[in-house]
């Protein structure tokens, strides 16, 4: 007891200063967040399915955990179809090559004209972009949480998916872009999953077509791979708000309990130490990964 | 609470100086979100200039000593490892 009064009070015992925030705990703490973040990337590298660590998402990936959230939402699973995957693929090199972070090209060039470039009809046909992501569970996590991306995922009208993965420097920024692209093919029975819903969403959009056309598919596998349990990302947040909420407790308590008293004493502001942290830890919340769109 | 009203009444301009300081940082990391470099240098900097806030403040107070400028390099170290850890991983 007397040692967490130590740790975290201001007293006689501890000379007026608990002993976290004097200079010798908080540099024990920044060399265990050092320690555990070298820690962090060995564990993820020898379990990458424990926490996802790696910088290459893969296309089947995506449209495996696409496919398990379809399930929850009671939509069948989605088959890859080969010209999907290129439609996407090219998508993703034009982005590149015209450097726009946009559903339409600065050309005024539609998602759909990369459907029909690689010969895919479509009946209904959608599209969800991302970038900046390093996991594929934070990518579908990400486009969950968004309404209209969501409904694309998991819309039952969709019988076909194609995704594409490509690195490359777009508007200056070295960035891996996902493509993720629905279809059905004209002509074909859409399941009856839920009911459509196509009108408020302005981006992704899911587009009819009158013209019939053959289809070249290719049947997912559907090979059980773990889904990663969480990110290094995820941890290394949890961390740091942990040790940034006990240091500004403990500052708050300083302020507190020694301002009244008005102990005199060499020591650095603990109201500017407190202020700092929490600065440190609004940015911390405010730096997301990736974007969608 | 009183002493302490009174004491950033008293320092009111110093601690403004290390509030826009602050948001200057916090809005720069969102500012470069798609940029990671630019983002670790928007921690260095912001890290580095809350130490010098540290120093100049004491220095003015009069208090100013060694042991002092190394509890606000400390924090400020911790706080840009923090922020570099989760950049990186971003």
């Amino acid at each position: 007891m007397s040692f967490l009064l130590n740790l975290f009070f201001p007293h006689f015992g501890n000379n007026h200063k608990a002993k976290i925030i004097k200079t010798h705990g908080i540099f024990i703490l920044t060399l265990s967040f050092v320690f555990f973040q070298v820690f962090l990337n060995f564990f993820a590298l020898s379990r990458p399915a424990v926490l996802g660590f790696s910088a290459n998402i893969s296309p089947e990936k995506i449209i495996e955990l696409t496919n398990i959230e379809r399930a929850k939402a009671n939509a069948g699973a989605l088959r890859e179809s080969r010209l999907l995957s290129e439609a996407a693929r090219q998508k993703a090199a034009d982005m590149f090559a015209f450097n726009y972070w946009a559903h339409v090209s600065p050309s005024g060039r539609s998602p759909w004209a990369f459907f029909t470039d690689v010969g895919y009809r479509y009946q209904y046909a959608g599209e969800n972009l991302a970038r900046d992501f390093s996991d594929p569970s934070s990518v579908v996590k990400a486009w969950l949480n968004s309404p209209s991306h969501r409904e694309n995922l998991i819309n039952g009208k969709y019988q076909e998916i194609g995704v594409a993965v490509v690195d490359g420097t777009l508007q200056g920024v070295e960035t891996t872009l996902v493509v993720q692209l629905f279809g059905t093919p004209y002509g074909a029975v859409a399941p009856k999953a839920q009911e459509p819903k196509t009108a408020e969403a302005e981006e992704p959009i899911v587009v009819p077509i009158e013209k019939p056309a053959p289809l070249s598919n290719e049947v997912l596998s559907k090979g059980q791979e773990t889904v990663p349990v969480t990110s290094p990302l995820d941890i290394t947040k949890a961390m740091a708000f942990v040790i940034l909420g006990i240091l500004i407790g403990v500052f708050a308590v300083d302020v507190f309990v020694i301002s009244p008293k008005q102990t005199p004493r060499l020591s650095s502001r603990s109201l500017a130490q407190m202020v700092f942290l929490l600065a440190i830890l609004v940015a911390s919340f405010m730096i997301k990964q990736g974007a969608i769109l | 609470m009183k002493i302490f009203v009174e004491d950033i009444k008293e320092h009111l301009g110093h601690y403004l100086a290390l509030v826009f300081i602050l948001a200057f940082g916090v809005g720069a990391l969102v500012f470069f979100q798609r940029t990671p470099q630019m983002q670790i240098i928007s921690a260095f900097l912001t890290a580095c200039f809350y130490v010098l806030w540290g120093v100049v403040h004491h220095y003015i107070e009069k208090d100013l000593h060694i042991r002092v400028v190394i509890e606000y390099i400390t924090v400020a170290l911790l706080g840009f490892l923090i922020l570099w850890s989760i950049i990186i991983r971003t």
